[in-house]
């Protein structure tokens, strides 16, 4: 269900952003997560001003040395430096995770909300193919579509945010459907607004709390599939660091350094387990029966 | 004058083992020294189960592994504590001796006369005649897969029941290693007229008899009473009583079967890591270790036009740190030569080939790229084929090598067959790639540097050096060959340098404490296995 939409909700939109942060962090979950998600975010942001080590370095008279004061998460077995790749690993992740979400909540957003307002044979043939998209898993689909495109962090975007757009077109629609029957929609139309104009003035600001709980939950996935390519080998490509791929090449050293999977690992659970929560905590917050 | 060869006599064999056995170490001699016992089971893993047992319709390894046991070749590999994992020693099989006429080309085989059939219908251990040998090779030549092996073979006869003579139409030196090689197993005349179905049923001259084959389960053996081979002090080989194949696909389960003591004897990839986390619950594994017979390498198409200029080439030859490399990434290996260091006679010698490409220099290569033209170096995509993670590190190896001298690589990963592709047509920078498994010198050369040769993707066309190539086939006194092997090699580093040879790295065999008298070798087949023991 969706906020009671208005013309004055529109209007106030800025102060609506500051509700919700203040509603999130008067959560207990939800503050918790997203100070460990903020940690994260200043720490990849920062990277080259927390660590003095090039992620890519190979100190080869320094191989698969265990956590240290001069190595805090130990090197790998080309002597890289295991903290700033987690670091810069984490960097990479963000990304996608944040570009993939942008992508998917303009495309699967646009798609969603015209096939929700324009209802009939429009709706049909989004629907059929998004279905159609929809009955592969989205991991296999993204694996699929990597490994056509060959790797690369591009690639990679591009993949998962086909993967996760179907997702996306069927909540907008549904949202729109029941946005469509309101009143205030008819008195638009009446008054003469255009098709485009209805969506975007008052669709969309109706449709925000849905994209918000959506785009963090879908920011989770980002990382996860992201690093599940990276780990299968058609994700982001060598040299770069990867969590999947210090994971997967961590893998060969499992029983003589284990801080080569344990650091990226503790990464990756840490930063999506945070990402949920903060989706599960604006649900709660944005979700008036759960108030 | 004709050249003979007759194999030593059981005095002199017994004579050269101890001498053998006297160089092995120390943990070894004192296996050594023990008699060796009849009976008992050995198991070994290859991970595919065969999809036939006809050898003249598949070059896979699981059915020429398979078939190794029970089936011969006129001409063996020699094996033992001193002959190396990829030294050709031609040791007489089904022919006890051949001359080779002074032209090179008249091969004249007397076989032994001590040979059956094993006893399995419609054979039933009738004897062994030069009949068989021609019946098979013609078979081979109209349409075995390793027809090719015959190519240079004219005409094949059998003046009298014990003898077969070959003729050529021009000298092959490489011939004995290819009636040697692991597909050309002789089979009996029924195989060819109709007499049994050859995807079914082995009967063979070889050590085991086949006994049975259950796809995912087992391939079975029990010893040839009548098997003609003996050990050096004259006893009546094989000494095991059985032996079984177990197909065992999945890499963790075949770890587990082999530390729980299901496998005797290790056959496959497995790499340092692993060993030392199963020499952990292992006591008394034998760890044996060679070098492989394949190596990585690394394609410069000139094509690309920084790669046009020699010096450029070996401006990159020098950047690049293999021993360090090797070491790190590899644990353990050999640095790789034109002919790959397996093929311990015909490499070049290991202090030239580390020489040649296992000592860095940085500085000459920043000045090589300067007298080339560039001098802040350039920018080429690297080509990686995917062959796996310790691949992709000596791809990140070479990346940070070469950025040491300004040259830039950009690493790009595709799936083999993409890149094999690629190589083929000639659309590449740089590739990197691991070589096809050789067993001689001449596969090497023809392959890689004869215009239009399938991994000639650097497109090598010098006349010289084709001559070169076309003459050591010619050349069969050895030492000569040798020399002239060595020759074309110094002459491909000077002149030529791509493909850059990388690395061979170290093949893994362990073996548990209770078998004795293991020797894995290059070819199929396990050679060593009519000679193999166990201590319980």
């Amino acid at each position: 269900m969706t906020l009671a939409p208005s013309p004055d909700v529109v209007e106030r939109r800025p102060n609506r952003f500051l509700g919700i942060l203040r509603a999130l962090l008067r959560e207990p979950i939800g503050c918790t997560a997203l100070v460990i998600l903020t940690t994260v975010l200043l720490l990849a942001l920062l990277a080259p001003l927390i660590t003095q080590y090039d992620p890519l370095f190979q100190d080869r008279r320094a191989v698969l040395k265990a956590p240290s004061l001069a190595h805090w998460f130990g090197t790998d077995d080309i002597g890289r430096d295991v903290f700033s790749r987690v670091l810069y690993g984490t960097r990479i992740s963000l990304l996608v995770g944040l570009l993939v979400v942008t992508f998917t909540m303009i495309i699967g957003g646009m798609i969603g909300l015209i096939s929700g307002y324009f209802g009939g044979w429009t709706d049909m043939i989004i629907q059929r193919i998004v279905e159609a998209l929809d009955t592969l898993p989205s991991l296999v689909l993204s694996l699929f579509i990597a490994a056509m495109l060959g790797p690369s962090v591009r690639n990679v975007v591009i993949a998962v945010t086909l993967a996760q757009i179907p997702r996306f077109v069927r909540v907008v629609r549904s949202e729109m459907i029941k946005v469509r029957a309101q009143d205030f929609i008819a008195a638009s139309r009446v008054i003469g607004a255009s098709s485009l104009r209805i969506m975007l003035t008052h669709g969309v600001p109706n449709l925000i709390p849905t994209m918000l709980v959506m785009g963090s939950l879908s920011f989770g996935i980002a990382i996860m599939t992201e690093a599940a390519l990276s780990f299968l080998g058609v994700g982001t490509p060598p040299p770069n660091p990867s969590l999947g791929t210090m994971l997967a090449q961590g893998t060969r050293f499992i029983g003589i350094a284990s801080w080569l999977i344990v650091f990226p690992g503790l990464m990756l659970t840490i930063s999506v387990l945070a990402l949920n929560l903060i989706g599960d905590a604006l649900r709660d917050v944005l979700d008036p029966r759960r108030r | 004058m004709t050249r003979h060869f007759t194999p030593p006599t059981r005095a002199a064999r017994f004579a050269r083992s101890l001498l053998a056995g006297a160089l092995l170490a120390l943990p070894l001699a004192a296996t050594a020294q023990e008699t060796p016992q009849y009976g008992g089971l050995v198991r070994i893993n290859v991970h595919a189960d065969a999809p036939n047992f006809d050898p003249l319709a598949s070059t896979e390894f699981a059915v020429h592994s398979r078939l190794g046991l029970a089936l011969s070749q006129l001409v063996a590999w020699g094996t033992g504590p001193d002959i190396a994992y990829g030294e050709f020693v031609p040791t007489p099989s089904l022919a006890e001796s051949w001359e080779i006429s002074d032209d090179g080309l008249t091969y004249t085989f007397h076989l032994r006369h001590d040979v059956v059939w094993q006893d399995v219908a419609p054979v039933s251990g009738r004897g062994f005649t030069s009949a068989d040998v021609v019946a098979t090779y013609e078979a081979m030549r109209a349409g075995g897969v390793q027809g090719g092996l015959l190519s240079a073979v004219d005409t094949i006869t059998a003046p009298d029941d014990y003898t077969v003579v070959l003729t050529l139409s021009s000298p092959n030196v490489v011939l004995l290693q290819n009636l040697a090689h692991q597909n050309m197993w002789i089979l009996p005349t029924e195989a060819f007229d109709g007499g049994y179905d050859r995807n079914t049923t082995v009967i063979g001259t070889g050590p085991f008899i086949l006994t049975g084959d259950e796809a995912g389960v087992a391939t079975t053996y029990v010893r040839n009473p009548t098997y003609f081979g003996h050990d050096a002090a004259g006893n009546q080989l094989p000494y095991l009583d059985a032996v079984e194949i177990t197909p065992i696909r999945d890499l963790n389960a075949r770890i587990i079967a082999f530390r729980s003591g299901q496998i005797d004897i290790w056959f496959g990839p497995l790499n340092l890591t692993q060993m030392a986390q199963i020499q952990a619950q292992v006591p008394g594994l034998q760890d044996i270790q060679t070098i492989s017979n394949t190596q990585t390498e690394m394609y410069l198409n000139p094509a690309f036009e920084p790669f046009s200029d020699i010096r450029v080439r070996q401006a990159i030859n020098m950047a690049i740190d293999r021993m360090a490399m090797g070491e790190v990434i590899r644990g353990g290996g050999a640095v790789g030569g034109v002919v790959g260091p397996a093929l311990s006679t015909q490499t070049l010698p290991d202090d030239e080939r580390i020489a040649l490409y296992g000592t860095p220099n940085p500085e000459r290569a920043r000045e090589l790229l300067a007298e080339a033209g560039y001098p802040d170096g350039f920018t080429f995509q690297f080509t990686l084929l995917n062959y796996g993670e310790e691949m992709v590190r000596e791809g990140e190896w070479i990346q940070q090598d070469l950025a040491d001298i300004g040259i830039t690589a950009e690493i790009n990963i595709v799936d083999r067959a993409a890149g094999m592709a690629l190589g083929r047509e000639g659309n590449f920078e740089a590739l990197y790639m691991v070589m096809s498994p050789f067993a001689e010198a001449d596969e090497y050369l023809s392959t890689h540097y004869i215009p239009g040769a399938i991994r000639n993707y650097a497109g090598v066309d010098d006349p010289e050096l084709t001559a070169m190539i076309e003459e050591q086939r010619t050349i069969g006194d050895p030492a000569a060959r040798q020399a002239m092997l060595w020759d074309i090699q110094r002459y491909i580093a000077e002149n030529v340098q791509t493909t850059l040879p990388g690395w061979a790295s170290l093949l893994l065999h362990p073996a548990h404490a209770r078998v004795h008298g293991w020797h894995p070798m290059m070819t199929q087949g396990f050679p060593s296995l009519r000679e193999v023991w166990v201590s319980e």
